[in-house]
């Protein structure tokens, strides 16, 4: 059963809000059919073309909102997104971004969470001189009630721009666009109030993120969101004061699927796995075959791929061929599976993960930047997952010995872990190497040898030498 | 998403195919691992912005942030400190413009969308994989990118009409050969597609085993194998 690290409060909208109905729906559909942008932007006007919804056809609506709304009503400029879809056009015409370079902005005490946004053109789009972002920091898995949602929106269109991305590549809610002399207000209403924190930004923990989980997957290993609550929690510390040679993520997947990518983007990869056999309910494989349920929860629905093939499907694609028919019945080598889920995602009402579940951690991922892109090693084959995580934090705690005392400026984990060598990291982890950290064995013989490995060291001495062999 | 539209709303595609896309190789999200990745790509090195560089930025920082040692300290005829960039050294990353506003890389012309294909997360059957550059620039044609809509459309179709069930597009092109993949989706192997990069050798060939394409036969005409 879930328990918050601290009381909640329960927000209630009613008691928050900061607008009317009234200001809420303020205006017409046949007003914003004929909505026209203080700016030219014939392009952005052909990105509403089409089917799918545009982000302009939205941004219009908020600026028409904005325009019908009492000045007094808004802590910085009205005609905020009407300047922005301007300034994109004209970044269209010119075909280069009017962004500035970067710029360091934020709130007392954090050393992370706002991210500075200028325009380079601010005498032609003076509301978006600042177009500082905000990141929230998104509760586990992105469940939200509506109560909240309309509070932080009420206060982004009073205090900000009223535009927001949900969510960040990083998980965040992204606040869009605003001004200096609005952060710390902000900051103390998402703090004092509403009980919300700032996301993570800069050379610390980023805001650790997770599938969907326990709470709505039958795949899940281990309680996802209750890791990754917990570690945010428990690394406040990490998250808000900048003292990391560049930013460490945790992401959290359930079970091998990846859903929250975390083998290909965080720093440290945790993805729910288990150690004992496969689930099997027969009864449910022989509706499979019979074509009672359809493969894959309906995936292939749109196309005629012919009847189930249990043979060709899923015992011919299965990566070990652990997989065999015997009597009408499947039978596993569990012993031989590797857990890549195929057939579990194809027949998900048949076979379930195992019961002894636990975790998988990985190590080192990253984007191009700098070497190129980096996947995460597997390192640690399974550790028990369970609150309040103690095991995992010890480990979180090695790594973080190591990597600020010997990582560069700007270097991520995983390009230390290459600089100093996968056996340096075992070391940290005080661990044994094992056959499953690597896809085979190197194959040059160019071993760094220490002194210690080798029976009599290194020092030797030359008349010694030339007492057996004449120069 | 208007051009692909009709996918995602019906299910006919052989296994799910992610499309994404990042404006620079900072990669936020998942980009690299993805079915499909379109990356917003410099082509023409850093302009020094010698006025305001010493002002603005820290020199040695500025310079060890090259992953290519491209990058070297200079003076101005007035004796300003600032750096000097080797061109042909440039591999367009932008690292040194994340260190200093001095060395802005954005052009019109210069900046282009690179194609990639084939990655994916998921450990179902194959392993995780890297997305794969299969068009190394298209222009970047505002609004609405003719070039790059019309690649992924040809990409996505040859995968439709080819793949198995259950294959991502790695896995089919992986299947077929990437000699296949090519001629499948009617994309041009150019030699920017040759990696040049660091470990460059562990992406060629050394095995006798190839499929014959078009490609294959321009190759043995242009060295007089065949007529």
């Amino acid at each position: 059963m879930f328990e918050p690290n601290e009381e909640q409060q329960e927000l209630k909208y009613q008691e928050l809000r900061i607008y009317s109905d009234e200001e809420l729906h303020n205006y017409t559909e046949e007003e914003l059919k004929n909505f026209k942008c203080k700016h030219d932007i014939p392009d952005l006007d052909e990105l509403e073309k089409g089917p799918w919804p545009s982000f302009v056809a939205d941004a219009k609506r908020e600026a028409l909102h904005r325009r019908k709304l009492a000045q007094d009503r808004m802590m910085i400029e009205r005609d905020v997104v009407e300047d922005m879809l301007g300034q994109v056009q004209l970044s269209f015409d010119d075909g280069e971004t009017h962004w500035k370079h970067g710029g360091i902005v934020g709130v007392f005490g954090y050393g992370g969470g706002v991210i500075g946004r200028y325009s380079d053109l601010q005498e032609k789009f003076p509301s978006i001189a600042h177009f500082h972002t905000v990141r929230i920091n998104q509760p586990a898995s992105k469940f939200y009630n509506s109560d909240y949602l309309r509070t932080v929106c009420d206060l982004w269109e009073y205090r900000g721009s009223g535009m927001t991305n949900m969510h960040g590549s990083t998980g965040d809610i992204i606040c869009l666009g605003t001004f200096t002399e609005q952060l710390e207000p902000i900051f103390y209403e998402l703090t004092h109030v509403l009980q919300q924190d700032l996301g993570g930004s800069g050379s610390n923990l980023r805001t650790p993120e997770c599938c969907i989980g326990k709470a709505r997957c039958e795949y899940a290993c281990i309680d996802t969101q209750a890791l990754c609550y917990e570690l945010t929690h428990f690394y406040q510390d990490e998250l808000h004061r900048p003292a990391f040679p560049y930013k460490f993520k945790f992401k959290f997947d359930g079970c091998p699927n990846g859903c929250v990518a975390s083998i290909a983007r965080s720093d440290m990869s945790y993805i729910g796995t288990w150690r004992d056999d496969i689930r099997i309910d027969q009864e449910a494989v022989t509706a499979y075959i019979g074509g009672e349920f359809a493969p894959n929860a309906g995936a292939h629905a749109g196309r005629d791929w012919g009847k189930f093939d249990i043979e060709k499907e899923v015992i011919g694609l299965c990566p070990t061929k652990c997989m065999r028919m015997n009597g009408g019945k499947l039978e596993i080598n569990n012993k031989e599976c590797t857990r890549c889920m195929h057939c579990i995602n194809t027949m998900p009402r048949a076979l379930r993960p195992g019961t002894e579940t636990g975790v998988s951690i990985l190590f080192g991922a990253k984007a191009p930047i700098l070497d190129g892109a980096q996947m995460s090693v597997l390192t640690i084959p399974f550790m028990e997952c369970e609150h309040p995580f103690d095991n995992i934090k010890e480990v979180v705690e090695k790594i973080w010995e190591w990597w600020p005392e010997e990582g560069k400026n700007r270097e991520r984990l995983g390009e230390l872990i290459q600089r100093q060598g996968l056996a340096k990291l075992l070391q940290v982890l005080e661990i044994p190497p094992m056959p499953q950290m690597v896809r085979e064995p190197r194959s040059n013989p160019y071993i760094f040898w220490k002194a210690e490995d080798v029976p009599g060291g290194w020092e030797r001495d030359i008349n010694d030498y030339r007492s057996r062999h004449k120069r | 998403m208007d051009e692909l539209f009709d996918y995602f709303q019906g299910m006919t595609l052989p296994a799910q195919v992610r499309v994404s896309m990042a404006c620079c190789l900072n990669m936020c999200g998942a980009v690299h691992c993805s079915d499909i990745a379109l990356l917003g790509y410099h082509r023409k090195p850093p302009i020094v912005d010698s006025e305001v560089l010493e002002k603005v930025c820290e020199i040695p920082l500025v310079i060890a942030a090259c992953p290519t040692a491209a990058i070297s300290p200079s003076k101005t005829d007035d004796g300003k400190k600032t750096v000097k960039i080797k061109g042909e050294r440039c591999m367009f990353c932008g690292n040194c413009y994340t260190m200093c506003m001095a060395l802005p890389l954005s052009d019109k012309e210069g900046d282009c969308v690179t194609v990639l294909a084939g990655g994916k997360i998921s450990n179902r059957i194959s392993p995780p994989k890297f997305s794969k550059v299969v068009i190394p620039a298209l222009p970047n044609n505002f609004p609405r990118f003719p070039e790059v809509c019309e690649s992924v459309k040809k990409i996505i179709e040859a995968y439709a009409a080819d793949a198995n069930k259950y294959e991502r597009v790695g896995d089919w092109a992986e299947r077929i050969g990437w000699e296949k993949f090519f001629e499948k989706c009617d994309i041009p192997f150019t030699e920017h597609l040759l990696d040049d990069y660091r470990l460059q050798y562990d992406t060629y060939r050394t095995s006798t085993q190839f499929k014959f394409t078009e490609a294959a036969w321009d190759v043995s005409r242009a060295i007089g194998g065949i007529e």
